[in-house]
């Protein structure tokens, strides 16, 4: 098989037994890699209403066909588990060199069961597999847990692991590689943590085989000149300043969030308070870039920004998400404090975007005194309080005192609490993203109700379609568009391309896909292999007892209220009708469960339609059914 | 008639900031920036016109409102970033 190591590693840390499977090639072409291939083996391997925390749970750190190939672009590999803020679905996707390096181990991907008795990690060196004593970096840092680990292991060690956030069942805790780059959203680093499992280490120098390099040469090329041509300006953009580039514009379009989701740019944080965090005014302090695996564009950055408070040499650029939820989200103009924030969060393995989040939560309960400096271990959290949001954040991400509780996110908070409700911003339970669904309406679907709710990563009309104040949405016909983007973006997502690697010549997700792995796909078939992805994972929260109702949202998902100002003062997305056009197109029932024509109609569903369909009944007059 | 232009456009770093303009009377949002790109030779950047959010103050505007003496003209970018 190309494109494939053709191994999935299974591991029981419970008993310590490891198993080695083939990957089946049919599971392969149905469901690509990443996430999908994750959905899969999740949905047939995990019991359903598993704790996410039990012995049945699991974890899998899943590659796509594109890792370790050579294929620009191609080196994102997924996290996958059961999420314990939503009790459904989770999937996490992370760049860096950890994917590439798995395969370069001998594994398409690690499956993890079972709850260890002490620390441990994953060590995978060339196709062998053993399970570490890893006592000595529990409680360490990332980045100190990174350089034993390198020590040890060597250089060419690539590892996905933990912090203190994750060991300490932080639900907002990520999966992090590489020192800077999380796989962050749904608590997947307490799942691992839950596990005593501190790290899965992979080494090796496997070749993946692929079917046609000449073609996945040329396709390289058409990247390359797509990016010289008319794919210029965004590489210009991304390359040079990184997914900050628009910070500044965005802040003021209504596109990022700011005050906890309760302001507007134009008033509460303007273009001149915005400048100096967005990625140009802060380039004067940059010192090199960052690359994830097999990347032309280099979103990363390094600087090493003044400051007398903290030492913020060396220190990643903040991504646009991180200035978002640091930044505007709180009225933060201390661009010092957002850089360390960041640090703090990679250090102790936090998901920037709930860290933010859960410090802007807490930030407007201190403000209309719904929560007392007390109840914050004396730390006064009012807007743009710099020095108090890195507090807070440390108390998070150590899980100490108040950030025993705020490490929980912000919709166990207000719970603990028993109040705060009002000032939530979740889509069952996950905080909103840096754009807001208020002006990039299509992104509302999308954060009520993917298999994994809140996420910016996941397709569908996303920020293509806009609605400013004053003008009206035409939601006809949002159906069709809102599953053909959901497809696309399942196949760059479960293939291992990036996101912004897709925005490149057209179709050359598929083109690459082709030439690696030699499969052949017409053109519906393509779409139905993204389609069978996303019900695989839809699948898995069917059976978990979820259906629409479940999947709620804050009301500022979707509406402004007086005195808000700006570009989406006013605006009301219906929701609900753009969810009914879309389980319409999908062909699912109005409460969201699977109906069996589509299904059939996907192929290699079997399983699901055996568990979730009921079969049909006998015709009239025929005999009742045989009793074995 | 004098306006000020403050461009919020990651792609276009050469007039980021205010900018002072003198366009026509009664230009439209669109004849404004045409004539102001003519005047700084920007042609090209009007392309990706479309793709651009506008606000006067902070209100909404399309390419076709027409401007006043005095009026800001923010210009943005409606961009992803990760």
């Amino acid at each position: 098989m190309f494109g494939y190591m053709g191994k999935l590693l299974f591991v029981n840390l419970s008993t310590g037994a490891t198993e080695v499977r083939d990957l089946d090639e049919q599971d392969a072409r149905n469901f690509l890699g990443g996430y999908g291939l994750g959905a899969k083996i999740l949905y047939d391997e995990m019991p359903a209403k598993a704790d996410p925390f039990g012995e049945d749970s699991m974890i899998g750190f899943v590659t796509g066909p594109a890792n370790g190939t050579g294929a620009l672009y191609g080196g994102r590999f997924m996290v996958v588990n059961k999420s314990p803020v939503t009790g459904g679905w989770n999937d996490a996707n992370c760049g860096g060199d950890f994917g590439p390096a798995l395969k370069k181990a001998g594994y398409d991907a690690v499956f993890v069961k079972g709850v260890s008795k002490k620390p441990v990690a994953i060590f995978i060196d060339d196709g062998k597999v053993e399970i570490v004593d890893a006592a000595d970096l529990w409680g360490k840092t990332t980045l100190q847990t990174e350089k034993v680990i390198e020590e040890k292991y060597g250089k060419k060690a690539k590892s996905a692991l933990i912090g203190p956030a994750g060991e300490n069942l932080s639900l907002i805790s990520a999966v992090m590689n590489d020192g800077h780059r999380a796989a962050g959203r749904g608590g997947c680093g307490a799942v691992m943590g839950s596990k005593k499992l501190k790290a899965v280490i992979a080494r090796g120098d496997q070749a993946v085989p692929i079917c046609d390099k000449d073609a996945l040469n040329a396709n390289n090329k058409a990247v390359l000149d797509f990016m010289k041509g008319p794919g210029a300006g965004f590489a210009g953009m991304f390359g040079n300043f990184g997914t900050g580039a628009g910070f500044v514009g965005s802040t003021q379009s209504g596109d990022s969030g700011v005050k906890n989701w309760g302001g507007a740019g134009v008033a509460d944080y303007p273009a001149d308070v915005a400048t100096p965090l967005g990625s140009q005014g802060i380039d004067n302090t940059k010192t090199g870039k960052y690359a994830c695996a097999n990347c032309p564009l280099g979103c990363g950055a390094f600087h090493d920004y003044p400051s007398e408070r903290w030492d913020l040499k060396h220190s990643p650029r903040p991504e646009y998400e991180t200035m978002g939820s640091f930044g505007s989200l709180l009225l933060n103009k201390d661009v010092e404090s957002v850089f360390q924030a960041n640090n703090l969060c990679n250090e102790y393995g936090l998901d920037t975007i709930s860290a933010g989040s859960t410090v802007a939560w807490a930030m407007e309960c201190f403000e209309n005194g719904v929560l007392s400096a007390d109840e914050l271990d004396g730390i006064k959290l009012n807007w743009g309080a710099g020095d108090a949001i890195v507090a807070i954040t440390e108390k998070i991400g150590k899980g100490e005192g108040c950030g025993k509780i705020l490490m929980l996110g912000t919709q166990a908070a207000a719970d603990h609490y028993g109040k705060g409700h009002e000032y939530l911003v979740v889509a069952r339970g996950i905080e909103e993203p840096q754009h807001d669904s208020r002006l990039g309406y299509g992104l509302m679907r999308v954060y009520q109700y993917d298999p994994t709710p809140g996420r910016h990563v996941k397709g569908g009309m996303g920020m293509f379609v806009t609605h400013t104040a004053g003008h009206s949405v035409d939601y006809k016909g949002t159906g069709y568009a809102d599953v053909n983007g959901a497809a696309n973006t399942e196949l760059t997502n479960s293939a291992g391309f990036c996101m912004f690697g897709a925005n490149g010549p057209m179709g050359i997700v598929k083109m690459q896909i082709e030439a690696i792995t030699g499969f052949k796909y017409s053109a519906p078939e393509w779409l139905a292999l993204g389609l069978r992805i996303y019900n695989m994972r839809h699948a898995f929260n069917l059976r978990e007892g979820l259906r629409r109702k479940d999947f709620t949202v804050s009301e500022r998902f979707y509406k402004t209220n007086p005195p808000h100002e700006g570009p989406i003062a006013g605006n009301n997305v219906d929701h609900e009708l753009l969810a009914d056009n879309f389980f319409n197109a999908m062909g699912w029932a109005m409460d969201g469960m699977f109906l069996a024509p589509m299904l059939r109609n996907l192929g290699g569903m079997d399983k699901v339609i055996a568990d979730l369909i009921p079969p049909p009944p006998p015709p009239p007059g025929a005999p009742p059914p045989k009793k074995d | 008639m004098r306006i000020r232009l403050r461009f919020a456009c990651a792609d276009l770093p050469e007039v980021s900031g205010i900018q002072e303009a003198e366009v026509s009377d009664g230009a439209t949002v669109e004849q404004a920036m045409t004539e102001y790109a003519r005047l700084r030779r920007m042609e090209d950047s009007l392309e990706k016109l479309p793709e651009s959010m506008f606000l006067i103050g902070k209100k909404p505007a399309l390419l076709a409102t027409v401007l006043q003496e005095g009026d800001e003209l923010m210009i943005m970018r409606i961009l992803h970033g990760g």
